[in-house]
């Protein structure tokens, strides 16, 4: 999670809201932040509201689940 | 005393370094450059929310503000009018935290949004407005928001305690380091405490009465 500061809020270029074909399965909050072109702790209060349900790995640090990301990218 | 980056202030040793062994040391100083900027960003936003907390007695001067000089967000789904913004809460960097209030049917609604650049991939595909919270009591919007807000700093320093976990289980195995763990936790819960209370805000609430003052 370092460099956090550095890292938050490059909103992504292409026209559609969509991510980058992967083969990741989850992402770290920045990463989620970088992808959803936000702060990262308007990540944490996504998780906290219910709004992206994170998983739990590696001695409890958060993670988000492609899926998830997807979900919310999704257009209505 | 540790200073906010971490490090000893210059010359006196933090005593609870002082009671920490070489190799609980090297841990600390290991795992605190890794999470740093979280702590720094921990310490930035912790600060915000209570100058929020402290500004919450100008509550009262909301409605002038907004007459003042409303800048528009934009009109939110289903046609209603859209927010005025009363005060700016807090800004990181392409996101902004405002306090906005509208008219509708039953009188004035309040609420308190993150508003994200339109340019994001987030607002691309569900706008760039998210509502936080909503009522008709702007006091008691902005005391539900700081309430969540705390956990979600909460969440935040759980977040980089398991980095420091994860930190120093790789780097230091087999090693009994959990006094590190729990002075770096004790450091990021330091603050991210609000110290928002039922009475903290009631007493500012009483002292905006008084004084009419206009800080939000």
């Amino acid at each position: 999670m370092s460099g956090n500061n550095e890292a938050v809020n490059t909103a992504p270029q292409a026209p559609a809201p969509t991510l980058p074909d992967s083969e990741r399965l989850a992402y770290s909050i920045e990463e989620a932040a970088q992808l959803l072109g936000v702060h990262y702790f308007s990540v944490y209060r996504m998780i906290q509201r219910g709004k992206l349900r994170p998983c739990r790995v590696l001695r409890g640090k958060l993670l988000v689940p492609r899926s998830e990301l997807l979900k919310l990218l999704k257009t209505e | 005393m540790i200073k906010r980056n971490g490090q000893p202030r210059q010359g006196v040793a933090p005593p609870s370094l002082k009671r920490m062994s070489d190799a609980e040391h090297a841990a600390y100083f290991e795992a605190f450059g890794v999470i740093k900027s979280d702590y720094q960003a921990l310490c930035l936003i912790g600060d915000k929310l209570r100058e929020v907390e402290a500004n919450a007695r100008g509550l009262g001067s909301v409605e002038s503000q907004a007459q003042s000089g409303p800048a528009e967000l934009p009109a939110s789904a289903g046609g209603r009018s859209p927010w005025e913004v009363c005060a700016s809460l807090m800004r990181l960097n392409n996101n902004e935290v405002v306090l906005c209030k509208r008219v509708c049917e039953h009188g004035l609604e309040y609420a308190v949004i993150d508003e994200a650049s339109a340019a994001s991939a987030y607002a691309k595909a569900r706008g760039p407005l998210d509502v936080l919270r909503t009522g008709d009591n702007p006091r008691q919007v902005l005391r539900d928001y700081l309430r969540s807000e705390s956990e979600t700093l909460q969440l935040m320093v759980n977040d980089i305690t398991a980095n420091v976990r994860l930190v120093i289980a790789e780097r230091f195995p087999k090693q009994d380091l959990r006094r590190v763990v729990n002075e770096i936790t004790r450091m990021c819960k330091k603050v991210a405490r609000l110290g928002f209370s039922e009475t903290v805000t009631d007493a500012a609430i009483q002292t905006q009465k008084h004084d009419g003052s206009v800080h939000v």
